[in-house]
């Protein structure tokens, strides 16, 4: 009786319900990790997103701060001389004022002679370019003539024509407002000068006008000082090797040039020694090789970084941040933002 | 008998110590884990729909911020005249004008029904209050430098124009909506 009381008590299940309870609670088990890893995963991403929008405001913020005063610049000079297609020496134009201490200029755009030439020293006599690099960001060596117009190819501005440009006046059409913009030029910068107080000064006013400037870290404020913000590669990031389609034109063959936009001050007189560089922001963002201002987004018009109008003082900023989450995603993400600079633009000479 | 007993016995305690859970406790077990991963499940879709939402909204308040400063802009560009001031700005952002009401904020998606996500109103009515505005701008106010607030139309004639920004865009089943006021003026 016993034994018939103790087998009672120990009835168990089935080894069929066994089976049943434990397919059930592996399942639910499984789909439980799955479901934890898969957690795990969107939240590393929404991080990751979160942190590139987070950080591509914080660089609109800064951009506002920085030119709420400035006035903007147009950096374009004129060859005073032919340049041969092998001179990798000197470079001479009417003026350079503007143009950054180093930097790359934009040749015969729109034509089949079209170059981009980098350059390392600026002539303090304002007049010559000096050690040249020719052919850069895929162009090749060409001879320019006298007279030929040399844009600093950060500059990215809208055409007078805006009805219809020939093929040659352009280099890209944006989006803007409710219409579209054709511009010439790069936008992967800006130049300006800001309001300052002249050295052994205590005003910023000159009569009814305003000194302008740069207030350059380690030297002070000068009215011969300029100022450029500015996009510098650091990195190459390429659609093949992440296997991801960066900008949306829905294939996986370009290569991007992933960079930091940085400010440069110099002083017109001297740039080579009085001059500084820093770092607007991280190694972050997104220019497409080879193409620099162009399609970014996949929407068909072009996304120059800076696109400036001189003529209204509006000021169109189109940022493109790459961000990596934990789990190594890219995420590309965009903010852009218009300025209206309150003061009249730069009045150079040439 | 003594080797059955001692086998009852041993099984008893092995038994009794194997015990395994019963259904109604397996079911209870099971419950509880449906319960935390639907409520994972719950809290990923929610916080990607916050993410979501503060994305949104920050591509809005850009797009407020960008369409006011072509706004001041435009009235810059027009100052030059001041006696025509308003009404070439009026005549710009004007349904038919040449830029119009209405202005598109990418990334944002328009109300179903609403022909765009933003819309562009400049008040000349000087009588109007906040509360009809729906934001807070002082207003009544002056408008055209008569030292009253009691004219119904101001647009030939005014020196200061308050301009609203209203942006409604359609996320999932919501419909959200900014408006932005600020003040341009003919000087």
């Amino acid at each position: 009786m016993q034994h018939i009381r103790t087998t009672t008590a120990r009835a168990g299940f089935t080894l069929v319900e066994q089976m049943i309870v434990l397919a059930l609670f592996v399942t639910v088990f499984l789909s439980g990790l799955a479901l934890i890893e898969s957690g795990r995963k969107f939240s590393s991403t929404t991080l990751g997103i979160a942190n590139v929008e987070d950080l591509s405001q914080q660089m609109l913020h800064k951009l506002e701060r920085e030119l709420s005063n400035a006035r903007g610049a147009e950096p374009i000079a004129v060859l005073s001389v032919p340049l041969a297609g092998a001179e990798s020496g000197t470079l001479l134009v009417d003026s350079t004022l503007g143009f950054p201490p180093a930097g790359t200029l934009l040749l015969a755009r729109g034509t089949a002679r079209e170059e981009r030439i980098q350059y390392a020293y600026l002539d303090p006599n304002q007049i010559a370019f000096s050690n040249l690099g020719r052919g850069e960001q895929c162009t090749q060596p060409a001879s320019h003539d006298a007279s030929d117009p040399v844009l600093w190819s950060g500059l990215a501005e809208p055409l007078d024509n805006q009805t219809n440009p020939a093929a040659n006046m352009f280099d890209g059409t944006a989006r803007d407002g409710n219409g579209q913009v054709f511009f010439r030029g790069d936008g992967t910068g800006f130049a300006y000068r800001v309001p300052v107080v002249p050295p052994g000064g205590n005003s910023m006013l000159n009569g009814d006008e305003l000194f302008w400037g740069a207030e350059i870290p380690g030297t002070g404020a000068t009215t011969n000082g300029w100022a450029t913000l500015y996009f510098e590669p650091r990195e190459t990031i390429s659609e093949a090797e992440v296997d991801q389609d960066l900008n949306g034109d829905r294939d996986k063959t370009d290569t991007f040039d992933v960079g930091q936009l940085r400010r440069r001050q110099w002083s017109a007189t001297d740039p080579q020694n009085i001059h500084s560089d820093v770092a607007m922001g991280p190694t972050a963002l997104l220019q497409e090789r080879c193409n620099y201002g162009g399609d970014l987004d996949g929407d068909g018009f072009d996304d120059p970084m800076f696109l400036w109008n001189p003529r209204t003082n509006e000021l169109a900023v189109r940022l493109f941040l790459l961000g990596r989450s934990k789990t190594n995603t890219n995420l590309v993400r965009q903010a852009q933002t218009v300025m209206f600079l309150r003061n009249e633009p730069e009045q150079l000479q040439n | 008998m003594q080797q059955n007993n001692s086998r009852a016995s041993s099984g008893s305690a092995s038994a009794n110590g194997r015990r395994g859970f019963t259904l109604v406790e397996l079911s209870i077990a099971i419950t509880i884990l449906m319960i935390a991963m639907v409520s994972i499940a719950a809290s990923t879709s929610r916080m990607h729909s916050l993410r979501k939402q503060n994305h949104e909204r920050t591509i809005g308040h850009n797009g407020l911020r960008s369409m006011a400063e072509r706004i001041h802009a435009a009235s810059y560009g027009f100052s030059d005249e001041p006696g025509s001031w308003a009404t070439n700005l009026l005549g710009r952002y004007s349904p038919g004008g040449a830029f119009g009401d209405e202005f598109d904020v990418l990334g944002l998606s328009p109300v179903a029904g609403e022909p765009s996500v933003g819309r562009i109103t400049i008040l000349t009515d000087e009588t109007l209050t906040d509360a009809a505005l729906g934001t807070r701008m002082g207003m009544p106010r002056d408008l055209n430098g008569d030292s009253a607030a009691d004219d119904a139309d101001v647009s030939l004639n005014a020196r200061i124009l308050p301009v609203v920004l209203t942006i409604r865009w359609r996320s999932r089943d919501e419909v959200n909506e900014l408006r932005h006021g600020f003040y341009v003026l003919g000087y």
